[in-house]
């Protein structure tokens, strides 16, 4: 079922956007990249946001030719749906085992009609949608899906039939099993991004039960065009949302949680869904409900700025509970700062928390490296060299090392790019072992 | 894939018997489908058979077809959604705030 090379020079860990652009930058320089990804496609987190901030330019249209680029590259082998099992010492560099997962395609046939996804019975939670979207038992993940082939979610298939029967290119292959390959590499690069704080980490908040306090990220989803509403809307009973909050910090800055570090991107994400709902949603209130407003990048406080006179209400206050009252609204309790330090209560249509950010792969019994207090893989010289890990040869780029935006993601991926190269290099790499382009 | 590979995967190695066919060798091997899928499907089959004769009636609102069906409303927004996706169900006007939906199949 696979066809992965024995060797390569680099070993990228996640295909998201800090994953690809570490990729692309080694393999401009000749070297021969292996990107491994879990998911069945890759683009991370990135691929499935609207807009980014502050330039709301639509997150999809500038990823996606990072994820065709990758996937062209002739230097670059992508490996999705798989993941890689151990990583340890061999001397001339790493010995890695990958688990390549069965689609139940033959990848090399499917030409991502998705007639089979059509013709398939069982409607499955999607996970790009964060559960608010449905997707078929063999599905094709999105639009933009690289590689662009249908997988089987063999946990939830009825076993009918009817994508085998249906399928134009006749390449759906039930007998397919998992796969264990061994690599080697001279060097690895984690980029295994970031998953949010769980939903119900404040009880509090009631995300567990009430379906209209919302996942960040499903927002993005529903603001998105090709989202799972087509529009945004309530999705508790379809209603275009009139009042909306954003309960800033909800997953982070706060010990009770095991989240005492700030995330760094909420805030900024808070404001471009806002500003975006404004404009989608014209008579929309919206109201964000912060401790600090934390704008610190190139343009962000000008963004910020550009919120409020566009009508967003900021409130300085740490919300403390969240209840479903009629028609499956929630009432914010909240000492109102703003207002003079009063505890109020605000009844909104939509709550969003802002979750933060957490690891979103640990490298336990997988790689041997250190990680911080933060539960983020530790850089052992954060100010001079933030992509080092305590491992020789294994370098770390993006979220995975902490919450960060794009922009930082992408230039840590760059300098993580370059410490392998480096490190390559200095160990004599090209001379003993490099893999030269086309090599079997 | 050549064409005999396929068709030697499409008999599931073993002369192409019913027995054998891949779709019931992997079948097999998971164990057929969990009790919980079986009541999954089951529950999710209804569901959306409730939602489709609802909408016979004529379209409606998502409130509308839940009131009508007996669904909770949350429910109805995730099946009739993804009726939406996969082209069962056409969302039409706005109707204060909220959308109206009707069948493909209804003109």
């Amino acid at each position: 079922m696979s066809d992965l090379k024995k060797r390569y020079d680099a070993l990228v860990i996640g295909g998201g956007i800090a994953g690809m652009q570490a990729a692309l930058d080694l393999g401009e320089q000749g070297y021969q990249v292996l990107l491994v990804e879990k998911d069945p496609s890759i683009g991370g987190v990135m691929v499935g946001l609207n807009k980014v901030f502050p330039t709301l330019d639509c997150s999809s249209c500038i990823c996606t030719p990072r994820m065709a680029e990758s996937a062209h590259h002739p230097n670059i082998t992508i490996q999705t749906y798989s993941e890689v099992l151990d990583v340890a010492d061999n001397g001339l560099g790493f010995k890695a085992r990958v688990l390549v997962k069965p689609r139940y395609i033959v990848e090399a046939d499917c030409i991502g009609c998705s007639q089979c996804e059509l013709a398939c019975p069982v409607d499955v939670p999607h996970e790009f949608e964060y559960g608010l979207g449905a997707r078929r038992a063999i599905y094709i993940p999105h639009a933009n899906a690289i590689p662009q082939l249908a997988t089987l979610d063999v946990e939830h298939c009825t076993f009918c039939g009817k994508c085998a029967k249906v399928c134009p290119a006749d390449c759906v292959d039930y007998t397919q099993e998992p796969e264990t390959v061994e690599v080697e590499a001279g060097t690895v690069i984690l980029a295994t991004g970031l998953q949010i704080t769980p939903m119900d980490s404040k009880a509090e908040y009631g995300a567990k039960d009430y379906p209209n306090v919302m996942n960040p990220l499903g927002m993005e989803r529903i603001q998105s065009s090709n989202g799972p509403y087509g529009r945004p809307l309530r999705p508790s009973d379809g209603k275009v949302p009139k009042s909306v909050a954003y309960i800033q910090c909800a997953g982070s800055r706060d010990k009770s949680i095991g989240v005492p570090y700030c995330s760094r991107v909420c805030c900024m994400y808070a404001l471009k869904q806002a500003l975006l709902l404004k404009h989608y949603i014209h008579d929309v209130d919206i109201t964000i409900y912060h401790m600090d407003i934390r704008a610190f990048g190139k343009g962000y406080e000008q963004f910020y700025r550009r919120v409020k006179d566009e009508g967003v209400n900021i409130v300085k206050g740490k919300v403390a509970k969240i209840t479903e009252v009629e028609n499956r609204d929630l009432v914010v309790r909240v000492e109102d700062l703003s207002g003079g330090g009063k505890v109020m209560e605000y009844r909104h249509e939509v709550v969003v928390l802002s979750q933060g950010l957490i690891p979103g792969w640990t490298p336990n019994g997988v790689v041997d490296v250190q990680l911080g207090e933060d539960g983020f893989i530790k850089t052992t010289q954060p100010k001079l060299r933030p992509s080092v890990t305590n491992r020789e040869g294994v370098f770390i780029a993006g979220v995975a090392a902490g919450p960060k935006d794009i922009p930082d993601s992408i230039v840590d991926a760059g300098a993580a790019a370059m410490e392998a190269a480096n490190y390559l290099e200095s160990i004599r790499y090209r001379e003993a072992t490099r893999v030269p382009a086309g090599a079997v | 894939m050549s064409v005999q590979q396929k068709q030697e995967r499409a008999a599931g190695g073993n002369g192409g018997s019913p027995a054998s066919r891949p779709i019931d060798v992997l079948r097999k091997r998971r164990g057929g489908m969990s009790d919980e899928m079986k009541a999954f499907y089951k529950e999710q089959t209804r569901i959306k058979k409730l939602i489709r004769e609802v909408l016979r009636q004529g379209p409606k609102t998502i409130p509308d077809v839940a009131l009508a069906s007996g669904l909770p409303t949350e429910v109805t927004t995730w099946h009739l959604m993804a009726m939406r996706k996969y082209g069962d169900v056409i969302e039409t006007t706005l109707n204060g705030d909220y959308y109206i939906y009707r069948l493909k199949e209804a003109k």
